[in-house]
C-alpha cells in the first residue's frame, strides 16, 4: 500500500539552498533538489526520496494531513501556529531570534502597540509578562511600522540585525531562540518507522558533527 | 444551450448556498456521499456487538462542568460552550464521548453487575479553527469497558477494535501500542507549571527544546537524560529492554513491564498484522493512566482508531472502578480502507405505471410491483411519470421498471452512459431478474 515514496516537504528559496549541504552529509543527494528550475516535486538523486517545495508557511499543513511524511519548518511558523505533529530533531539551521525591537532609547510602556507578523507568538510573550499589548497583524516590512507611528515596538526574526540598524532599531528583549526543525505526521511516523527512522538518525549524525 | 442551464443552475445553487451558510467546519453528507459512513459505522457496531458491547444514544450536549469532570485542563479550550437560557447553566457540546459514558453509567447503570460493555456511535465537536485540520465535527463509533480492569480488559478491548477494523476492510494497519503514565511519571514530583511545559515537547517529540526546557527548570542530569530518551524509544519488541536500561531507577519501570505484558500478549493473539511500541507517546486527552491504543494505516495521516485505559475517570463521577475504550474515527477509517472497499452500485428500483401503450395509470398493478419489490428487500418508490430516466438518474436509482401490461413488466438498468433494456418478465420474476445484476 505504500504506493507513494517517502516524501519531505521542504522550505523553498534560502532556506532550502542551506539545508542542502546538512542532506548531503546525511547522504541525500540533492542536485535535482538546487537545480534552478521551476518544479515544485523533485526526487533525491537516487530516486528514494521525493521532495515538495513548498512557501514555508504551508510546510506543516502538507505534513499534518500526511501528503508528506516529514517536512522541514522554522520554529517560527510552528509556534505562531498550533500543529499536531512531531518534531524529532531540530536541524540547527536557519539560525535566528524572536525578539522586541524598537526605536533605540524606547522602553516598552504599560499599553505598546505592536507590529508582528506573528500576532500569536507577540500576544503570548506579553501576556506572559502581564503586559496587555495591542497586537497589530502586518504581512511584512514589520520595521516600519514603529518608524511612522502604526506602532511602538515591534516583535520580528532577527538574523544578523542589519535591518533592524538600517532602520534605527534595536532589540529591546529576547523572546525565543529559532532555528529549522523536522516535523513529521504523527501518523505516518510509526506507520514508515522502517524507511523514517534510519533517515532522521542520519540526519542526526550530520547535525551533531556540525556542533562538535 | 445545456451547459448554459447548468452553469445558470449552479450559480442559483451556489446563491443559495451563501443565503444559508453553514458555521465553519460543518457539513452535510447527501444520500449517495452518506453512503460509506453509513455503511462503515453499521459494520464497526455489528463487531462491537458480536462481541457483546450495547449500544447507547448519547446526547448532543451536557451540563460543560459534569463533561468537564471527565476531561483535563488541556482540551479544555477546543470546546464549544453556551449559556442555556432557561438556567444561566454553561453547556458544552460533547467533544468526546467516554466521559458522557462515564457519567451515564455513574448516574444510571451504578447498582448493575459489572463489567460494563457499552457501544455508541456519533459525532463529537471539536473547536480548533487556527490549526491546518480545523474539520470540527468528528464521527466516532466506540465502545466502553468498565469494571474489568488490567491486561484483560485491555486485551478484551483490543480484539474488539481490531475485529471491528477488519470486518470493514482494513487488512494492512499497525497497531501502536502506548502507555499514559510513563512519560508523567517522570515528572510527578514537579509543579503542574513545569510538568506543562516539559510534556509539550514530549507529545511533539521535541528532544531539543525538551531539553532545554528540562535543563532550565534545573531536573538531574539522569533525568534530563530519561526524558530525552522517551522521544526514541519506539520500535518493536526490542524497545523494552532499551526502556527498562533507562528508567531503571524510576517509577517508569513497573509501568514499561505492564505495557510489555500487554504487547507480548497482542503479538500472541494475533490480533493486527503489526504491532509497534512507543513508550514516548502522551496523549493530548489527560484522563489515561495505562496503556494507549492507536490503529494507524496509509491515508488519512490521522489515526484510524485510539483508545486506551482509564482507571481513574470513575473516580470522579464518583464510582470508582478500572475501565478502558476505543473508538473508530470513521471517516479516517474510510479514508484508508479507500477504494479497495468502494461499494458497489446500490440495487434500487423507480417503477413507472403508466404502460406506453395505454397511457392511463395501473395503480393496482404499481401497487403489486412494489409490494413484491420490498419483499424481496428491494428499495423502491413509484415514478409520477415526468422524465422516470432522467429522475432515475438523478437520484441514483440503478433501475427502472416500467409497467407493460397486467403482470408484466419491462426493465431497464441504468449505466454510466445510458441505459439497458433487460428485457420483459411477469411481476414474480421481477427481484430475480434485478438481483442478478
Amino acid at each position: 500500500m505504500s504506493t507513494r515514496p517517502l516524501t519531505l516537504a521542504i522550505p523553498k528559496g534560502r532556506v532550502s539552498k542551506a539545508l542542502a549541504p546538512l542532506l548531503e552529509r546525511a547522504g541525500v543527494g540533492t542536485q535535482n533538489l538546487v537545480a534552478n528550475d521551476r518544479r515544485l516535486v523533485r526526487e533525491s538523486d537516487d530516486g528514494s526520496l521525493r521532495f515538495l517545495l513548498l512557501k514555508p508557511d504551508d510546510v506543516p499543513t502538507y505534513v499534518e494531513y500526511g501528503v508528506a511524511d516529514l517536512g522541514i519548518s522554522g520554529r517560527d511558523v510552528l509556534l505562531e501556529r498550533r500543529y499536531d505533529l512531531y518534531q524529532p530533531l531540530d536541524l540547527g539551521v536557519g539560525k535566528c531570534r524572536m525578539v522586541v525591537a524598537g526605536p533605540a532609547g524606547v522602553s516598552v510602556g504599560a499599553r505598546p502597540r505592536v507590529a508582528t507578523k506573528f500576532p500569536r507568538i507577540a500576544t503570548e510573550h506579553f501576556a506572559r509578562k502581564g503586559v496587555q499589548a495591542e497586537v497589530i497583524y502586518v504581512g511584512g516590512s514589520v520595521e516600519l511600522a514603529p518608524l511612522v507611528g502604526l506602532s511602538d515596538v515591534i516583535v520580528d526574526i532577527v538574523e544578523s540585525g542589519a535591518t533592524l540598524r538600517e532602520n534605527d532599531l534595536v532589540v529591546l528583549e529576547p523572546i525565543c531562540d529559532i532555528s529549522s526543525v523536522l516535523v513529521a505526521n504523527r501518523s505516518l511516523y510509526k506507520l514508515r518507522h522502517a524507511q523514517i527512522a534510519p533517515l532522521v538518525a542520519r540526519l542526526r549524525a550530520a547535525v551533531e558533527a556540525d556542533g562538535a | 444551450m445545456d451547459q448554459v442551464t447548468s452553469s445558470a443552475a449552479q450559480l442559483r445553487a451556489g446563491l443559495q448556498a451563501l443565503a444559508h451558510p453553514l458555521p465553519g467546519g460543518m457539513r452535510d453528507l447527501l444520500p449517495w456521499e452518506a453512503r460509506q459512513q453509513l455503511h462503515l459505522s453499521r459494520v464497526v457496531l455489528k463487531a462491537f456487538e458480536l462481541h457483546g458491547f450495547q449500544q447507547v444514544i448519547l446526547p448532543a450536549f451536557e451540563y460543560a462542568d459534569v463533561l468537564e469532570q471527565g476531561l483535563g485542563p488541556i482540551e479544555a479550550n477546543s470546546v464549544l460552550r453556551f449559556v442555556e437560557p432557561e438556567t444561566g447553566e454553561v453547556v458544552a457540546l460533547r467533544p468526546d464521548m467516554t466521559p458522557q459514558v462515564a457519567r451515564l453509567v455513574a448516574t444510571r447503570l451504578a447498582s448493575e453487575p459489572g463489567p460494563v460493555r457499552l457501544s455508541y456511535r456519533g459525532s463529537v465537536l471539536r473547536r480548533r479553527h487556527e490549526r491546518a485540520r480545523h474539520q470540527q465535527q468528528v464521527v466516532q463509533a466506540g465502545i466502553e469497558l468498565v469494571g474489568r480492569g488490567g491486561l484483560a480488559g485491555d486485551l478484551e478491548v483490543l480484539e474488539a477494535a481490531t475485529h471491528a477494523v477488519r470486518r470493514a476492510g482494513l487488512e494492512r494497519f499497525v497497531l501502536d501500542l502506548g502507555h499514559g503514565r510513563i512519560a508523567s511519571s517522570l515528572l510527578d514530583d514537579l509543579s503542574a507549571e513545569a510538568r506543562e511545559r516539559l510534556l509539550e515537547p514530549l507529545t511533539q517529540k521535541d528532544q531539543a527544546e525538551l531539553v532545554r526546557r528540562a535543563e532550565k527548570l534545573g531536573l538531574s542530569a539522569a533525568r534530563v537524560r530519561a526524558l530525552a530518551a522517551l522521544p526514541e524509544l519506539q520500535g518493536g519488541g526490542e524497545v523494552f529492554d532499551a526502556a527498562r536500561r533507562l528508567l531503571a531507577d524510576t517509577a517508569a519501570l513497573p509501568l514499561v513491564d505492564e505495557l510489555q505484558l500487554l504487547h507480548r500478549a497482542v503479538e500472541e493473539a494475533g490480533l493486527a498484522p503489526s504491532v509497534v511500541v512507543d513508550i514516548g507517546e502522551t496523549r493530548p486527552f489527560a484522563y489515561y493512566t495505562g496503556p494507549l491504543f492507536q490503529v494507524l494505516a496509509e491515508g488519512p495521516g490521522q489515526a484510524v482508531g485510539s483508545g486506551g485505559r482509564y482507571d481513574t475517570l470513575y473516580e470522579r463521577f464518583g464510582v470508582p472502578r478500572p475501565a478502558a475504550g476505543f473508538a473508530v474515527h470513521v471517516n479516517n477509517l474510510g479514508w484508508a480502507v479507500g477504494d479497495a472497499q468502494r461499494l458497489g452500485i446500490p440495487l434500487r428500483a423507480l417503477v413507472v405505471s403508466s404502460p406506453a401503450a395505454s397511457g392511463t395509470a395501473d395503480a393496482a398493478g404499481a401497487a403489486e410491483v412494489l409490494g413484491t419489490l420490498r419483499t424481496a428487500e428491494i428499495p423502491c418508490a413509484l415514478s409520477d411519470g415526468t422524465n422516470p430516466l432522467d429522475y432515475a438518474r438523478a437520484w441514483r436509482y440503478s433501475h427502472v421498471v416500467w409497467l407493460t401490461s397486467a403482470r408484466r413488466v419491462r426493465v431497464s438498468q441504468l449505466t454510466s452512459d445510458g441505459e439497458r433494456d433487460r428485457g420483459e418478465v411477469d411481476v414474480v420474476e421481477l427481484p430475480a431478474r434485478l438481483l442478478a445484476g
